[in-house]
């Protein structure tokens, strides 16, 4: 018996070679019909014998092509048209609204990489390939349906070679947008320090020889320029960091391949999976016992005084060929200035960079979406996302049918102050762009406006609402305020810390009850005060505050969060006089003169630019200072990172956990519900012989023992952990000793720190915009 | 044991029009501030003057009254002077009211009144009428100038006729006046000289003029420093303004004390550094004629045509910022 079958399929399905998989298989069943990208997805019309099309089917669900996410999948029969004979591909039609996946940009395939070194295939050698299988996707998208007129290639005329394979429904190119070959393709270019072209055979040579003698070099890649220059040359990294104004901040390290990688780092099965997966993410991985100091080595000022090595594969041919031919492990770094986007074109690189450089390694293809290096690490064998952009964004979830928009309505939630990223719902999708960075500075305000207008445009969506967070001082709080004004629309606002549960919630569509620990550096909370060590009882339509840190003073405000031993000091204040401490060793050991402990405590006193923070992040800040780990921090989140790396020492070898110290350090709920650090201050400011490893390491297990107990008192309550505190690896270890993995909300595509704070927004917009009238 | 005599105070009799209030005009205000039209001693002061005018009031208190580099009797008329040249007319002309609180000694009247006389000797005004109130314990705290002032116009700057291309300079390091009083005032211990700035700027302003440097906007940086200053201008004209952090003048001691308190000095309050804009052309013959008084001058920055109505802050590593309103609170972004 002949049927016939209408398939609608929605998700990451265009650019990614679903219409030639719809045809092989088409045509392997003997199926007559068409497919189509439409607006909406894929679009496929088939009809032959019944057993043919369950085949087909079979097919169409469970053999996607590797880069296809499918998000619906809606089939429908229609009457048989006797007269169709034949299966075709039909060309993209114009879009109306797209409700479409936009596609990310995937590392070259193993296929496209093999040809690069045969040097029988046309495309030896060959920076640019690519197939459906990998290449660029979201970086040089204008607009959908994604199609080369609409893409940076558009410029690029295929030669009848390229042209050939584009078209043969056969071929690992076909539709492949950015095909090209040596022949008529982007090609690479040198330049020198001002940018002036440097006339050569072999740019990519050139850039070799540069990176062999220590030379920093810009990078043209996919998303952005990288600055790059030889790990394994302590002169040479000490140079960047000069250059750059980053003096400390950890630097991501690109190797050849996996077994590079094995050199520098170790990790388990789930961590080498996620460096060679095709998204080509930034580990964060531990690092390997140094065993020489040669080549294959990394430098000790690439990652001081941090246990850990951010390390990435090649993702372009571009850095495939660099690094197959340097051997050695290279510092890719995203070429901006400090807290700025990534750099995209010439001229602003030079403008910015052109006295950091040495060389350019550029290309002629256009970068028209900034894209930074995704960053992750796996911890109890699941990733958690620290930066969410090339690889895996803008990322696109599906909404439950039951929050689904009307076509009118759509809700922006322009998350918080940094690792800015912000999240659209419209229809039945919610799409989070990529990284845009932190909004205290023009050029990344300017991002986020460019990421919102070409997200805008894509989906062709105008904002009927808008949700920020609370602080009035975060760039995207004003932007929402000025936005909202002045299109009259109206405007959320969502608490920092409930959001960051939110986020977590979102990605499990949960909206019952959690019991959420919001251990975060320093958010606005409802009071006034900073919030950040947070015990919440939450559901999607608000939240109670069931303990928090008790509150201790900012000395000097955001001051005291660059200078850790401020907050030392004041929690000391908070139980010696200033004689005490004048007398204590603390003033010495912080590098302060008695003058300047007495301005500070003066300022405690007085409350000078002293607000009070319950944040358990500025906790961490405090303990590195007594334990001499950081006194003044250089970027966000090193104090932990040290604290961790300092705890990791005293976990190595069979030591026993569970030393006496842990008591001490507890961190313990008094009657009134506050969490209460005055045993750990008592402790860590009294100790007398404990080792430095054994502190750091107790006062973590401490948060874990807290956090367990606080669970046992609600074991009816899903928890859910977020904020920057919970990217403590050895944190999250611990507490898997004593609470069942089960009863946690894993995130696992949301990020705990500031990054994912748009999609909590949403989460809580859309519950509420459902309970009331706002989506009619 | 020998007691000290009690230092002699303000009674409120010194207020009530009587003998003692006589022989308070007469032994302090007169003696100092004394001048032909004063001494006349009428119920109003009789002026000649001609052309556009301008006039300005202002009340002032502050707590220290005497501070490094000044008390309150200098800002009294500093304030009111600099009100003047900033409008471009040469201060001529001061009323002067007291509002004192019952008990304040003599001595530091007399001290107050002191710095008046010098202060108005830099610019050659005068104080031609003047009241006196004595309120009972409790209703003032101290003492309280409220300075009126009139003088005559040499200029007309204004901040309407800025245009891209114009030039921003500041007359000198900013910030002392309110560093200095915040570190007094919180009882802070300094290392280092830190004095408020609490200057007449009328010279430096008669020097511009008589140079036929064309002052388009001028304004001195007291309350909000020069933050607020640089955005109303700005706002105003609907121009941006761009600033370039490496140029603006700011001395260790304040740049210390701001990061001790975690402040912006560009929001710091001066009592005599004023900011002002200039043609392109004259930005250089500015700069030398407002360094013969105070080496730290500087050219600041540019008006420009983009960011309209911001205040741009290039770093020194070429990242750049908005420079904001000073706000109320400010409650650390930094998650
Ligand atoms: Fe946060
Ligand atoms: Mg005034
Ligand atoms: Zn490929
Ligand atoms: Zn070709």
């Amino acid at each position: 018996m002949i049927a016939r079958q209408h398939y609608q399929i929605g998700g990451t399905v265009q650019g990614v070679g679903f219409r030639p998989f719809v045809y092989r298989h088409a045509i392997e069943n003997q199926l007559t019909g068409n497919v189509l990208n439409d607006a909406d997805g894929v679009f496929i019309e088939v009809q032959g014998p019944l057993e043919a099309l369950a085949q087909f089917e079979q097919a169409m669900r469970h053999q996607l092509p590797p880069l296809a996410k499918v998000d619906r999948f809606e089939i429908t029969s229609h009457p048989v048209i006797d007269t169709e004979t034949e299966f075709s591909i039909i060309a993209s039609q114009a879009k109306q609204g797209a409700q479409v996946a936009l596609a990310t940009d995937k590392a070259s395939c193993p296929e496209c990489l093999a040809e690069i070194g045969d040097p029988s295939s046309r495309y030896y050698n060959y920076p640019f390939t690519n197939c459906t299988n990998c290449g660029p996707r979201y970086t040089i998208i204008r607009d959908l349906p994604y199609d080369r007129p609409l893409t940076a290639m558009a410029e690029f005329e295929m030669c009848p070679e390229c042209a050939k394979e584009y078209q043969d429904p056969l071929n690992r190119r076909y539709h492949a947008q950015p095909v090209s070959c040596p022949n008529c393709g982007p090609k690479l270019s040198w330049r020198s320090a001002d940018g002036k072209p440097v006339e050569c055979k072999a740019p990519l040579q050139q850039c070799i020889d540069a990176l062999a003698k220590g030379q920093v070099i810009a990078v043209k890649g996919l998303g952005g320029y990288h600055l790059m220059c030889d790990a394994s040359n302590e002169l040479a990294v000490a140079t960047l960091r000069k250059r750059k104004h980053r003096p400390s901040k950890p630097l991501a390290v690109m190797v050849a391949n996996e077994t590079a990688a094995r050199t520098l780092v170790q990790g388990d099965d789930a961590e080498w999976q996620m460096l060679t997966s095709q998204e080509r993410p930034v580990v964060i991985m531990r690092r390997q016992a140094q065993t020489d100091n040669g080549p294959t080595a990394v430098a000790a000022n690439v990652a001081p005084g941090i246990d850990r090595l951010g390390v990435f594969l090649p993702y372009t041919p571009i850095h495939q060929l660099l690094l197959n031919q340097l051997k050695r492990p290279l510092v890719a770094t995203s070429a901006n200035l400090s807290g700025e986007p990534v750099i995209t074109e010439l001229e602003p690189l030079l403008a910015k960079l052109g006295s950091v450089v040495d060389g350019i390694l550029d290309h002629d293809r256009p970068i028209l979406n900034p894209c930074d290096d995704s960053v992750v690490q796996v911890v109890c064998g699941r990733p958690q996302w620290w930066r969410l952009a090339r690889g895996i964004a803008p990322q696109t979830e599906p909404l439950p049918p039951s929050l689904s928009l009307s076509d009118d309505h759509c809700i922006l939630a322009v998350g918080a102050q940094q690792k800015n990223r912000l999240s659209l719902a419209f229809g039945s999708r919610q799409i989070t762009s990529p990284h845009i960075g932190d909004l205290d500075n023009l050029a990344t305000e300017t991002y986020f406006e460019h990421t919102l207008e070409q997200l805008s445009r894509i989906y062709q969506l105008t904002p009927s609402m808008v949700v920020s967070d609370r602080h009035p001082g975060y760039g995207s709080s004003q932007w929402a305020q000025q936005y909202t004004h002045a299109k009259q629309l109206p405007l959320l606002q969502v608490q920092h810390h409930y959001a960051h549960l939110l986020a977590v919630m979102a990605e499990h569509q949960h909206t019952g009850p959690v019991l959420g620990f919001a251990f975060d550096g320093t958010g606005l909370g409802d009071d006034g005060s900073l919030w950040g060590g947070e015990v919440l009882k939450a559901d999607v339509n608000g939240y109670e505050r069931l303990h928090h840190i008790k509150p201790f003073r900012l000395i000097g405000g955001e001051q005291a969060i660059k200078q850790p031993y401020r907050i030392a000091l004041s929690l000391m204040f908070e139980q010696m006089s200033l004689e005490q401490v004048q007398a204590s060793c603390w003033p010495k050991r912080f590098g302060l003169s008695s003058s300047q402990v007495a301005n500070l405590h003066r300022m405690w006193q007085r409350g000078i630019n002293s607000p009070y923070s319950s944040s358990m992040g500025r906790l961490f800040d405090a303990v590195a200072a007594w334990l001499g780990v950081c006194l003044n921090s250089d970027f966000d989140g090193q104090t932990g990172m040290m604290l961790e790396a300092i705890a990791e020492s005293g976990l190595s070898g069979d030591q026993d956990l569970t030393c006496e110290t842990d008591v001490e350090l507890k961190l313990s709920v008094t009657v009134d519900g506050y969490i209460d650090t005055h045993s750990l201050v008592e402790a860590m400011i009294n100790r007398q012989h404990e080792s430095i490893p054994a502190l750091a390491l107790g006062f973590i297990k401490g948060i874990a023992q807290l956090i367990a107990e606080i669970a046992n008192a609600h074991p009816q309550l899903p928890l859910v952990l977020a904020g920057g505190v919970m990217q403590n690896r050895i944190l999250l270890e611990q507490l898997q000793h004593h609470i069942d993995s089960e009863r946690w909300l894993w995130p696992m595509r949301t990020a705990v720190n500031d990054s994912s704070l748009a999609q909590g927004q949403l989460w809580f917009a859309l519950n509420q915009s459902q309970s009331s009238d706002l989506s009619n | 044991m020998t007691s000290t005599p009690s230092p002699r105070r303000i009674q409120l009799s010194h207020g009530g029009g009587g003998v003692e209030m006589n022989q308070l005009i007469q032994k302090l205000f007169f003696k100092y501030l004394g001048n032909d039209i004063l001494l006349r001693d009428e119920d109003a002061a009789r002026l000649e003057m001609t052309g556009p005018i301008a006039f300005t009031t202002d009340s002032f208190t502050v707590s220290p009254r005497t501070f490094a580099g000044g008390d309150l009797g200098k800002i009294a008329i500093a304030g009111t002077v600099n009100d003047l040249a900033m409008a471009g007319a040469r201060p001529q002309y001061l009323s002067c009211g007291f509002i004192i609180e019952e008990g304040l000694t003599f001595s530091e009247l007399e001290q107050l009144v002191k710095s008046m006389a010098d202060e108005l000797a830099k610019s050659g005004a005068k104080i031609v009428c003047g009241d006196t109130k004595v309120v009972p314990k409790g209703a003032a705290d101290g003492v309280f100038i409220n300075t009126s002032g009139v003088g005559e116009c040499l200029a007309a700057p204004n901040w309407k006729s800025l245009e891209a291309g114009d030039l921003i300079l500041v007359s000198r390091d900013i910030g002392r006046h309110g560093a200095c009083i915040l570190a007094n005032r919180e009882g802070m211990s300094l290392e280092g000289n830190l004095s408020s700035d609490c200057a007449t700027l009328w010279p430096d302003v008669e020097r511009l003029l008589n140079a036929g440097i064309e002052v388009k906007a001028m304004r001195d940086a007291t309350r909000g420093g020069l933050a607020a200053v640089l955005n109303e201008w700005a706002n105003g004209r609907q121009l941006g303004i761009d600033v370039t952090q490496e140029q603006v003048p700011i001395t260790d001691e304040v740049q210390g004390l701001c990061e001790l308190f975690g402040f912006e000095p560009m929001e710091l309050a001066n009592e005599g550094t004023f900011v002002l804009a200039v043609p392109k052309e004259q930005g250089d013959a500015a700069l030398e004629i407002l360094r013969l008084s105070q080496p730290t001058a500087a050219i600041i920055g540019t008006v420009v045509e983009q960011h309209l109505g911001k205040v741009v802050l290039t770093s020194p590593w070429g990242s750049q910022r908005y420079l904001e309103l000073p706000k109320g609170e400010l409650l650390p972004r930094i998650c």
